[in-house]
């Protein structure tokens, strides 16, 4: 199973894979960060 | 990502990205880029520990940086009832797959939208490619599908003794060639000879992984040109031969190219406010 996800985003809105999976699942990106 | 967004929707996944940034940097960097699926932020990298992806040590994964605690490059699918159903993680961040390349792995029917079709004797030759245009440092997917009449098949790339099923690229100064990727073969027996021999039958995929290389030639190109674009050609030779019930066609040689268009990295980096420090 993955580790829950509970996470704010950009927007400041709670996020988790029940709001960010459609149909078919998530696809999560792992990036090092959005500044460089 | 933003760009493939639309497809990953049409296919059901939702997506998003994670990073140890605060919410506030994520915001600027969103609104600066037109980004407007979730941007993930885990400040204190634990969900990113608890994926198995956190570099504490800023390895030579995380190039260019100092920062302890980031994430290694990588992509997971989750289905809905949250089992890993995939995952993707790259070596270092310059090499890493591109969002289509993860897409088209998931979905692989997904390539043959954009194929175009090559003038092959006795089968059908289409070719494809995961993505158009790239930044250094992408590995993308190209692809050729063969597509054989009823009764036709062509021997296998594993065949000893005959004409094998084969992909030859041509080496190139800005791109890395992973070794082509066959489809499992099946066994025909041949009465006549009394021998089994693999061959390939009905339709059939050969990938070829192409790194694109974030090589000091290639990025000097980039900055030197005018809208800081560059197009690279990968070309090669398909060879086959096929055959039906009554006899073997003399083998063939095909000519393959793919077009990349490369763009330059985008090296933008937040307001100093937002930053997080490095070590």
């Amino acid at each position: 199973m993955a580790p829950p996800i509970r996470l704010r985003d950009q927007s400041d809105r709670e996020q988790t894979l029940e709001t960010l999976a459609g149909k078919g699942g998530l696809v999560l990106l792992f990036v090092r960060s959005a500044d460089w | 990502m933003q760009r493939a967004r639309k497809d990953f929707e049409a296919h059901g996944l939702g997506i998003a990205a994670i990073t140890y940034d605060n919410p506030e940097t994520l915001g600027d960097f969103a609104e600066r880029k037109g980004i407007d699926y979730p941007l993930l932020a885990d400040p204190t990298s634990e969900t990113i520990r608890r994926y198995g992806l956190l570099d504490p040590d800023a390895t030579p994964a995380n190039i260019g940086s100092s920062a302890p605690n980031v994430a290694y490059p990588g992509y997971f699918w989750i289905d809905r009832e949250g089992v890993v159903r995939e995952r993707f993680i790259d070596a270092r961040y310059d090499d890493r797959r591109t969002a289509n390349g993860v897409l088209t792995s998931v979905f692989p029917g997904l390539l043959a939208r954009e194929s175009r079709t090559v003038e092959a004797p006795h089968v059908a030759v289409a070719l494809s490619q995961s993505d158009r245009e790239v930044v250094p440092g992408s590995r993308i997917t190209l692809t050729v599908g063969l597509t054989l009449p009823p009764s036709v098949h062509v021997y296998a790339h594993d065949a000893r003794g005959y004409k094998p099923l084969e992909l030859a690229l041509e080496p190139s100064p800005a791109c890395e060639l992973a070794p082509v990727r066959y489809p499992p073969s099946r066994k025909l027996r041949l009465e006549v000879l009394q021998e089994e021999v693999p061959v390939h039958e009905g339709s059939l995929e050969i990938r070829a992984e192409v790194l694109v290389a974030a090589r000091p030639e290639l990025l000097r190109l980039l900055e030197r040109s005018p809208d800081h674009r560059a197009t690279l050609s990968v070309r090669g030779v398909l060879r086959y031969q096929a055959c039906d019930d009554r006899e073997c066609h003399p083998p063939c040689e095909i000519p393959v190219a793919w077009e990349i268009a490369v763009r330059e990295l985008d090296l933008e980096r937040t307001d100093p406010s937002l930053r997080k420090p490095a070590r």
